[in-house]
Parts: C-alpha cells; sequence; structure tokens
C-alpha cells in the first residue's frame, strides 16, 4: 500500500498532462486489488483455485467457493454407519479416505462437518516474517494457530495437520477450543495435539480428535495454508470434505460423493434391519435376502419402510439404483 | 503517452494483484511457476535459475562440502533458523560419496484419491510434463546439474517406493547428485550400483508405487522436522542433513571457514608461545584480531578458501 501511493506522487511529477485520468486508473485499480484481496482472508488459497481443486463438485458453494454439501446430508449422516461409509467410497475406487489411532476428549460425541483445513509447518524466519506481515495487512490479529479459527462458521468442522507434532504443536487450549466450537457448533480433527485437557472436556458438545495432549504451548509452528490440500495420516483432504468422526476414527467423504455415501449407507441399514425381520418371520431364505431381490421382495421391503418412517423414504427408482449399482 | 499511462496502470495492477497469493500453492499448477518461487524466496538477490530458484554458484557449493555440520547448524540457528537439520537417515551409500551439497527442487507426495488425481494428471500434461511417464518421473525429467531431488513421500514404505535404480540413473546423469526423500527406494540392490550417486532415504521395499500421488513441484515441503523451499542449499552427510536458504549460504560458508583460519591461526600463536591457551580460548582482544586479519592478507590466493575480494570484504567490515 506505501508502495502505491509512493507511485502515485512520482506519477504526478512526471505526467503533469494526464495526471487526473492516471490518478483515476491508479485508484480504480488499486480499489480493484482491494476487492480482489480482502474477499480472501491472509492464507486462504484464492477462490478460483479452491473450486478448481474441489471441481468434481457440481452444487452449492461459500463464498470463499468451498463445497458446500447440504444441512440435510450432515444431519442424515448422524445415523450412518462409518463402516458402510467407508466401503462405498473403497468400491469407487476412494482407497484413502479413513484415519485412526487418535485419543479423544469424549467418546460418544461425533463430528460431522464440511472440513477447513490447515496446514501447519516448522517455522523459519523467512516464511514467517512474509505471512505474519501479510496476516497483519489483512487485520489478522495474534499467533496464525488463531487464524482458520477466524473463519469458521455453523457445520464446519476444522481439520489441522500439526504433522504429529506433540510437545511445543499444541494447536489450541481452552480458549480456542471455546471460540471453535462457538463459531462451528463442532469439534475438532488435528492430526497433532491440544493442551488444556480438562477445561475443553467441561465443554459440552465439543470434541477433539488428537494425536495427544500435551501441556506445552505452541512453538516453531507456522500457518502455511488455508483450505489447502492437507495430509492427515493416510488421507489427503479436501476443504469442504464432509467429516464423519466416531469413536472408531474418522472418514473423509469427497463432497461430491457425500450423496452417494449417505445414501447408500442409509439403504444398508434398513435392508440389513429389514432383511433380519424376514428371516426370524422365515419369508425368504438367506440366499434370497443376501443376493439380488426379485421384483417382490423389493415391494414388500418399500411397503414395510412405509411403516417405519424414521428410517427415512426411498422410492423404486431409489431402490433399483442402489440394487443395480451394487457397490456396497 | 496515451501508452505509456496505459501501460503504467497495468503495471500497478499487476504489481497489486501479483502479492495475493504468494507463498501458497498453486492448484492450477502442478510445477509451481517462477513468479511464485521468487516470492517464496525474496531474500534472494542474486542470480536465478530460468525456473526462479536462487542459483548459489557451484564454487559456493564445493566450499559448503568442506563445513563441519554442527558449525553450519550453529550459523543457522543465528540467525533464528531452529528446524532446518533432519538426522536418522538410511544412506543408499554409506562408504563413497558422503557429503552432498546441492540446489532442492521439492516434491510433494499424498495418498491418491481419484477426484484430485485426475486433475493433477490434466493440469501436469497441459504444464507439459511426459504423458508417457508416471508423475513421479515428473520432477526428475526437470532436474538439471548442481540439483538435489528432495521429495517428501509422506514415509510410507511398502508402495510407497518414490524411484528405483532406472530412475536413479536418471536422476545422477542429469544432476551428479542425488535425492533425499521423507520415504523409500526399491531395488536398492541395483541402486548402489549407480556410480557417484547417493540417497538419504527412511528404507526400502521391494513394491512398486501404489496409491501415491504427485500434489506439486517446488512448492514449500516437510521432510521431517524441517520445511524445504524450492533453492534450498541442501547440505548432505554422514551426520545428517540440512537445508540452508540460498540467502544465508555465502555469509555461512565463509564465517565458518574465516573460523577455520583463525582456529589454525590460534593453535600457531599457541605452539610458538606468543599467545596463552586462555587467550586463543576466549574472545580476540583487537590486537590479536589485527594479527589475525594480518596474517590473513599475507596468505596467498592458493592457501585461501574463498576469493580475494570476498576476503577483503570481509576484512573491511570486520575491523
Amino acid at each position: 500500500m506505501k508502495f502505491n501511493s509512493f507511485l502515485s506522487i512520482k506519477i504526478e511529477f512526471k505526467l503533469n498532462f494526464s495526471v487526473m485520468k492516471t490518478i483515476t486508473s491508479c485508484v480504480l485499480s488499486f480499489f480493484f486489488s482491494m476487492i480482489t484481496t480482502n474477499d480472501l482472508l491472509a492464507q486462504n488459497i484464492s477462490k478460483e483455485e479452491l473450486v478448481f481443486l474441489t471441481s468434481e463438485w457440481k452444487g452449492e458453494r461459500f463464498a470463499d467457493g468451498r463445497p458446500k454439501v447440504q444441512d440435510s446430508l450432515l444431519i442424515r449422516s448422524l445415523h450412518i454407519n462409518i463402516d458402510d461409509a467407508w466401503t462405498v467410497l473403497k468400491n469407487n475406487g476412494y482407497l484413502n479416505q479413513f484415519e485412526g489411532g487418535w485419543k479423544m476428549v469424549n467418546n460418544d460425541v461425533p463430528v460431522i462437518g464440511r472440513a477447513v483445513t490447515a496446514m501447519f509447518m516448522p517455522s523459519r524466519p523467512d516464511v514467517e516474517k512474509n505471512i505474519k506481515a501479510r496476516g497483519i495487512q489483512n487485520g489478522r490479529k495474534g499467533n496464525t494457530n488463531s487464524w482458520p479459527i477466524e473463519t469458521l462458521v455453523k457445520g464446519d468442522v476444522y481439520v489441522a495437520d500439526g504433522f504429529g507434532k506433540i510437545s511445543g504443536g499444541t494447536l489450541m487450549g481452552s480458549t480456542l477450543a471455546t471460540s471453535i466450537y462457538s463459531k462451528s457448533g463442532n469439534g475438532v480433527i488435528f492430526n497433532g495435539a491440544s493442551r488444556d485437557l480438562g477445561e475443553i472436556q467441561e465443554i459440552k458438545g465439543f470434541n477433539a480428535f488428537v494425536r495427544d495432549f500435551h501441556p506445552s504451548f505452541l512453538e516453531e509452528m507456522i500457518l502455511m495454508g488455508l483450505n489447502s490440500a492437507i495430509r492427515v495420516g493416510n488421507v489427503m483432504v479436501l476443504p469442504g470434505d464432509l467429516v464423519i468422526a466416531r469413536r472408531e476414527g474418522v472418514l473423509f467423504v469427497p463432497a461430491h460423493m457425500a450423496e452417494e455415501v449417505v445414501s447408500t449407507a442409509e439403504f444398508v441399514i434398513r435392508k440389513d434391519q429389514f432383511g433380519f425381520e424376514m428371516l426370524k418371520l422365515a419369508r425368504y431364505s438367506t440366499g434370497q435376502i443376501d443376493s439380488q431381490w426379485t421384483d417382490e421382495i423389493k415391494t414388500e421391503f418399500l411397503k414395510w419402510l412405509d411403516k417405519h418412517p424414521e428410517l427415512g423414504k426411498m422410492t423404486k427408482e431409489n431402490l433399483d439404483k442402489l440394487m443395480g449399482k451394487r457397490t456396497w | 503517452m496515451i501508452m505509456k499511462k496505459y501501460f503504467l496502470g497495468i503495471l500497478i495492477f499487476t504489481f497489486l494483484t501479483a502479492g495475493k497469493n504468494s507463498l501458497l500453492a498453486q492448484y492450477n499448477r502442478v510445477a509451481m511457476d517462477s513468479a511464485y518461487i521468487v516470492s517464496l524466496t525474496a531474500q534472494w538477490k542474486g542470480e536465478r535459475l530460468p525456473d526462479g530458484r536462487p542459483y548459489v554458484s557451484d564454487q559456493l557449493l564445493e566450499r559448503l562440502k568442506h563445513l563441519v555440520l554442527t558449525h553450519a547448524w550453529g550459523a543457522l540457528r543465528k540467525d533464528k533458523f531452529n528446524n532446518q537439520y533432519q538426522g536418522n537417515w538410511m544412506m543408499v551409500n554409506p562408504d563413497s560419496n558422503t557429503v552432498m551439497t546441492g540446489r532442492a527442487v521439492t516434491a510433494q507426495y499424498m495418498p491418491l484419491r481419484p477426484d484430485f488425481g485426475d486433475l493433477v494428471r490434466k493440469v501436469g500434461l497441459a504444464e507439459g510434463h511426459g504423458s508417457k511417464a508416471q508423475s513421479n518421473v515428473w520432477p526428475i525429467e526437470m532436474l538439471r546439474d548442481g540439483d538435489v531431488y528432495v521429495a517428501d513421500g509422506f514415509a510410507k514404505v511398502k508402495e510407497g517406493t518414490l524411484i528405483g535404480d532406472r530412475l536413479a540413473n536418471s536422476i545422477y546423469s542429469k544432476t551428479k547428485r542425488g535425492v533425499v526423500f521423507w520415504g523409500t527406494v526399491r531395488n536398492l540392490q541395483e541402486i548402489k550400483k549407480v556410480k557417484g550417486f547417493n540417497g538419504w532415504i527412511l528404507g526400502d521395499h521391494p513394491s512398486s508405487l501404489t496409491e501415491v500421488m504427485l500434489t506439486s513441484i517446488n512448492a514449500p515441503i516437510r521432510i521431517g522436522e524441517v520445511t524445504v523451499l524450492p533453492g534450498d542449499v541442501v547440505f548432505a552427510s554422514p551426520y545428517g542433513t540440512l537445508f540452508l536458504p540460498a540467502y544465508l549460504v555465502g555469509q555461512i560458508v565463509l564465517e565458518a571457514e574465516i573460523g577455520n583460519l583463525q582456529h589454525e591461526y590460534g593453535i600457531m600463536q599457541n605452539r610458538a608461545g606468543k599467545w596463552t591457551t586462555g587467550q586463543i580460548d576466549s574472545e580476540y582482544s583487537a590486537e590479536m584480531t589485527k594479527q589475525f586479519h594480518d596474517y590473513l592478507r599475507k596468505k596467498t590466493d592458493a592457501e585461501l578458501p574463498m576469493g580475494r575480494k570476498e576476503l577483503n570484504d570481509y576484512l573491511n567490515t570486520h575491523k
């Protein structure tokens, strides 16, 4: 910004005839660049790049370009099994979307939502200087680990790669945890550590999937990417991925796969429940229930489903489509 | 006049918008472009390679080879670079070519996901990377003399092998150097036979690379506890690896060389009975420094590790 005003003065001296016009064009270009930089916060990748990165997603997006998986899908994800969802992904060629081996604050609080990703790396002064300078220019305050948190909205899950660092790798304490929960209404997934477990466990509804807890403060780490592609163990996570985290571990569902994964996983639950009941009543044999269904079974299933509104609705067409693919 | 004005307007606009995405990986690219690499390594004021990476001279790389790792590490820490060392390597050849210096070409690999994998393939082909080649060959195609290929293979062992002996041969013939992999290789038995080559790796495995994709070339990557930038100078030795910011290499090498000469001179003076052990083991007095500097001035060019001009500049600024 300093550079710009300096240049304007220089121009006034040089081009006295067309001074006004030049200044106008200067101000215009300055204004333009303000618009393009200010809709993005420091460290965010640009909207164009985010859209490019997640170009398989054809649905609604946030202002920053992040895929916005529908709220209804988030709610439905509460009732599916990670195992079923994992199988759908695997059968579609997504073999690296599950990560286990976590410590958590609460065993029975699932974390479900849209990923906001942050990549932390070991700090070095040359890079840190530039990043902090630009952050301040964009109105950022404090350490870089608070910057991703400022961007969170309801339904987000903050996912950070702290490269598994434990001592000196604590990405949040009770203050940031409180802030995360009030902004996102959700917990976090950290390939790194957290501090203040005693206070964090008092935040009702919050949960944290971390590698470990440690009393130390964060040091020698720098935010190198916000909503960029990050690695969490054996998974590459993209912004907008549907995160489903439960006791067994964390599944990252690519946004464009979410609808198919959730629908199929729901169907697996219905199908199993229907199957058990039919077998108990000895209406059909195990072989009949466990292979492609006849039209008779399909009709019976849909009638049965009508009597179980808590399991959701399906049309014959939905059913044929899911049975036809049989990718679960 | 009008042309000039428009040109200026465009220039200002470009300047203001160019800074926008600096320091962040470019997802519409596989290999980062020159403008991006320049913004990452802005402290470097010297010559650059066509791809934008800092070009630390071959002579300096050669002089760096003679440094003691601990000294270079200490110099980096003095400049607040606390995370530039990584140890615990397995060396491809523990007995030959054990000290290697060069300019880093960085590559990042991640677990495959088909949506992003297809995109990287498409973008890479548009950038002109080999259509017949797997993406793990793309960074190797770009290597040139004096480069060290540094890759993050996220420590995957089985099915995480970034090169075999064919690619090791190709890397050596292009760079006359070797590799540093936060990952593994396959066919180590044959790689060991590639004369002149060496590698600092995490291990080896007979399997081939599977379910792994290239995500970037010449973006910042993580090698263990270090963030490595493209054009960083790699110092790889049996005692571990250092990744030096290009702009600090000249100063670090020169100061280490002066330090060595001072050490030698101190011992010489001590043996001759002119200086006491206490004197040479603490900071030099102004008079001692003057004597040492006179001694340096009398050395012939052949006896000096650094250039005459470099020495004179140092002496003029350290009176």
